[in-house]
């Protein structure tokens, strides 16, 4: 007999319990001491690691075969890159995790007005105004002053750059074969615009005979159709981000003018005389231009560079259409369309061990000759032609594109993941986004302004002049304190209030008192007092 | 007399399939109408033409949607993770709940509360994504599947129907010197095989559909699994239109179609495998719920 004691059912049933327990906390809630590899010296003959955080798209190994990414691994030999890739469908989510975490890559893409209040107050990025001075002279000559407002905080600049540097691109764009039908013009005030938006829904512009088309396709919240709201001297701002004018010497919200309730009872009557189209305010983020492509509605407010994309995509169903841009419709508030300017930026958290490199690489990215080679959509050598003799990259002009037919639809195929996913990350952007940069020598600057006229019709280019005719900014460029506690509230309850005055579902006036009221009560007040300190 | 009882009968009948049709017709419409879009041409879906039947016939936006590499990495990324993960789920909810079906284990309240606890009060993202981090599992597979390795959910049910499974059966065995291991593996698991084969389908859908977890802890776009590269993939074209070219016309055409395909291929893998668990879903979730 064994004198060894038995292992009894209870021991094993015990040690089962514990042990699935113990794995289950360990995985899920035990946390293990940090790591200190992040302070650690960089061992002599091996290369600095930089981490590159960006929206860029979904394929990294797509990304690593385009032109940027090979220029930029051999430049920079003693850097190796970390690509740390974030979907542009996830951003949102994930952005708060990493600045609550301090989890942020070295080279940090981030929005500049939502990210670097948090990243600033909980003091995870640092000052790189001095950084840019020593080491970003190709981007400080490149980007218009404006565009840095938003990253600026007590007289400090806390972004690398913004990664495209148009400060508007959005106006109207109408069916000028519709107008042509109708007898009308382009519209130069606010009234025309809503004779025009009835007419469209009215008027059979497409002559098939049946009531289905539109004025307009409103977006939800109505917060990207301020070509109306500026005919009253007020905007919503993109985004609900609030637009401020100077009134008197003091900086006053728009959303609480009284021009704000005009343009509200302005566009409740176009909504009641059915000018807009009734899927308005409930359709998703990103379709607003659904109806316009469709060739149901006639005017949208959008970006001029999708003037000519627009055109081909409503050819499919109206072959003889024809989109132009407009003025911004003149009120009793003056005109304008909201530039919102290029949110996007680079920053730099306080973990990162190679600051100056940081701000060296992007430096690197906007320098002439660096930039003449990335500047062009597609990919290099198949999906546009390659450099040319001078080293400047060249694109496809759309009659080109057009004759290659079927090659040309190969082509784009066979690069798919790298156009979809937009490449590694498009610090400068691609010609039409943005403009030919002011530092380009002469003959750099004409090779890529003559490209740009040869990409894009003269309806188009039209429409690039008339969004920065009527570029209206905001006054207050940048948060304050009280705005954490307070913004979201107003945000969410303006948001709730104009889509239903719009919509017709309140009294206009009784709506625009209790709104007034909530403002009052929720930190308007001191909202309006610290923008006004700043 | 008879042939009054058979008419009424019939007439319930098909009042009954009448009723049935019609909601099942509700239910399948959506889904018809999904698949006609991926097969239909851009104009006729944003003119609001197509139903249930495609309009304008088109394979393209299948061939735009598995074009490319990225694509079916991503596709495969998923499958190893939704088998992984899902394995691991499995082996740790048995183990879990077993012991815990058996009233002589010692502190079992205990541990019971801790679970409760925790279910109740699941633990906030950031010390959850700090946790994750500091065992070092960012931006690997591990993140979305050791955290997630017991659904509490899923281990109740699952003790609860070892609780219902007769004690006749354990006792016998254990009469005859089975120990714990080969009770719960002989006896206990093949007479639980309904149960096992929901849960399994809980946590394969689940995995399969497994979307903010990845956003937050994989980094690397090559690890990312289906339905976080179908998302990008979307919104990237989408937004791309508002500033789109005249020659992104061919590229960026048919959007609509192409959202619908990438719902209808993602999709796929779980319309094969719920026919093969569907036999015993009901009877598994229900046996599971009778004691608690």
């Amino acid at each position: 007999m064994s004198a060894q004691p038995k292992f009894t059912r209870r021991q094993a049933l015990k040690l089962m319990g514990v042990g699935t327990f113990s794995a289950y906390l360990a995985a899920c809630a035990a946390p293990a001491g940090s790591s200190d590899m992040a302070d650690s010296e960089m061992p002599a003959g091996e290369k600095k690691t930089i981490s590159i955080s960006h929206i860029g798209g979904g394929s990294v190994e797509a990304s690593e075969k385009s032109q940027r990414m090979m220029l930029l691994r051999a430049n920079f030999p003693d850097i190796e890159f970390e690509n740390r890739w974030v979907s542009y469908a996830g951003y949102l989510d994930k952005i708060p995790v990493q600045i609550a975490s301090g989890d942020l890559a070295d080279l940090q893409f981030c929005n500049a007005f939502n990210d670097i209040p948090l990243m600033m107050e909980n003091q995870i990025i640092i000052e790189t105004g001095p950084l840019l001075e020593q080491f970003g002279k190709n981007i400080l000559a490149v980007t218009p002053e404006p565009a840095w407002a938003s990253t600026i905080y007590d007289g400090k600049q806390y972004a690398v750059t913004h990664n495209v540097y148009d400060l508007n691109n959005m106006c109207a764009h109408y069916r000028a074969d519709w107008l042509d039908k109708l007898g009308l013009g382009l519209p130069q005030t606010i009234d025309e615009y809503g004779e025009v938006m009835r007419a469209f829904s009215h008027g059979d512009p497409d002559g098939n005979g049946q009531d289905d088309t539109y004025g307009r396709l409103l977006y939800n919240s109505v917060r990207f159709d301020d070509d109306f709201f500026h005919a009253f001297g007020v905007a919503v701002g993109h985004h609900l981000n609030g637009f401020w004018r100077d009134r008197d010497g003091r900086l006053e919200l728009d959303w609480v003018q009284p021009g704000m309730k005009d343009a509200l009872a302005w566009m409740s009557s176009v909504w009641a005389d059915g000018g807009f189209h009734p899927d308005s305010i409930s359709i998703p983020l990103g379709q607003k231009d659904n109806a316009f492509h469709a060739g149901i509605a006639g005017n949208v407010y959008s970006g001029w560079p999708s003037i000519d994309f627009a055109q081909n995509k409503i050819r499919a169903v109206a072959p003889d259409a024809v989109v132009m841009a407009g003025p911004a419709p003149e009120g009793p508030g003056g005109s304008g369309y909201t530039g919102e300017g290029w949110p996007w930026t680079f920053v730099i958290p306080i973990t990162a061990q190679w600051p100056e490199d940081c701000v060296s690489v992007i430096d690197w990215f906007f320098t002439p000759d660096v930039a003449s080679q990335i500047l062009c959509e597609g990919v290099l050598g198949v999906t546009n032609k390659g450099l040319n003799e001078n080293g400047w990259c060249v694109e496809y002009t759309p009659e080109e594109k057009a004759a290659m037919g079927d090659e040309w639809t190969q082509k784009q195929n066979e690069v798919q993941d790298i156009n979809v996913f937009w490449g590694l990350w498009l610090t400068i952007g691609t010609l039409g986004g943005t403009q030919p940069f002011p530092t380009f020598p002469p003959d750099m600057k004409k090779h890529f302004d003559d490209m740009l006229a040869a990409k894009y019709s003269e309806n188009a280019l039209a429409g690039r002049d008339i969004s920065q005719e009527y570029r209206r900014l905001t006054a207050k460029a940048r948060p304050v304190s009280s705005e954490k506690e307070f913004w979201p509230t107003l945000q969410t309850r303006f948001g709730e209030f104009i889509s239903q005055a719009v919509a017709g579902t309140i009294d206009i006036d009784q709506g625009w008192s209790e709104w007034l009221d909530f403002f009052e009560k929720n930190g308007g007040p001191l909202l309006t007092e610290q923008v006004n300190e700043i | 007399m008879v042939a009054s009882s058979s008419f009424r009968f019939r007439l319930e009948s098909i009042l009954i399939y009448l009723g049935l049709g019609i909601f099942a017709f509700i239910a399948v419409t959506p889904f018809l109408h999904t698949i006609a879009r991926s097969f239909s041409a851009e104009a006729p879906i944003l003119r609001g033409e197509v139903y249930v039947w495609p309009v304008g016939f088109s394979f393209d936006a299948y061939e735009r949607l598995v074009i490319g590499g990225t694509f079916w990495l991503a596709y495969r990324n998923s499958f190893i993770i939704t088998t992984s993960a899902t394995l691991v789920q499995m082996f740790m909810t048995i183990l879990c709940a077993y012991p815990l079906s058996r009233t002589y284990l010692p502190g079992r309240n205990f541990f019971m509360t801790l679970i409760v606890f925790q279910m109740i009060f699941p633990p906030s993202l950031i010390p959850f994504y700090l946790t994750v981090r500091e065992v070092g599992l960012i931006d690997s597979w591990g993140s979305l599947i050791w955290p997630y390795a017991i659904n509490t959910f899923n281990m109740i049910v699952l003790k609860s129907y070892f609780q219902a499974l007769p004690r006749e059966l354990e006792e016998s065995a254990i009469i005859d010197g089975a120990n714990d291991f080969r009770v719960l593996i002989h006896i206990m698991l093949p007479l639980s095989v309904p149960v096992l084969l929901t849960l399994t389908l809980f946590y394969v859908v689940a995995n399969w559909n497994l979307f903010l977890p990845a956003i937050f802890f994989i980094n690397d776009g090559n690890k990312q699994p289906l339905q976080v590269i179908l998302r990008d993939m979307i919104w990237s074209m989408q937004l791309a239109t508002q500033t789109a070219s005249a020659d992104d016309f061919e590229r960026l055409a048919g959007m609509e179609a192409l959202k619908a395909s990438s719902v209808i291929i993602a999709a796929i893998p779980m319309l094969i495998a719920y026919p093969f668990f569907q036999r015993y879903f009901i009877k598994g979730i229900l046996l599971g719920a009778i004691k608690g």
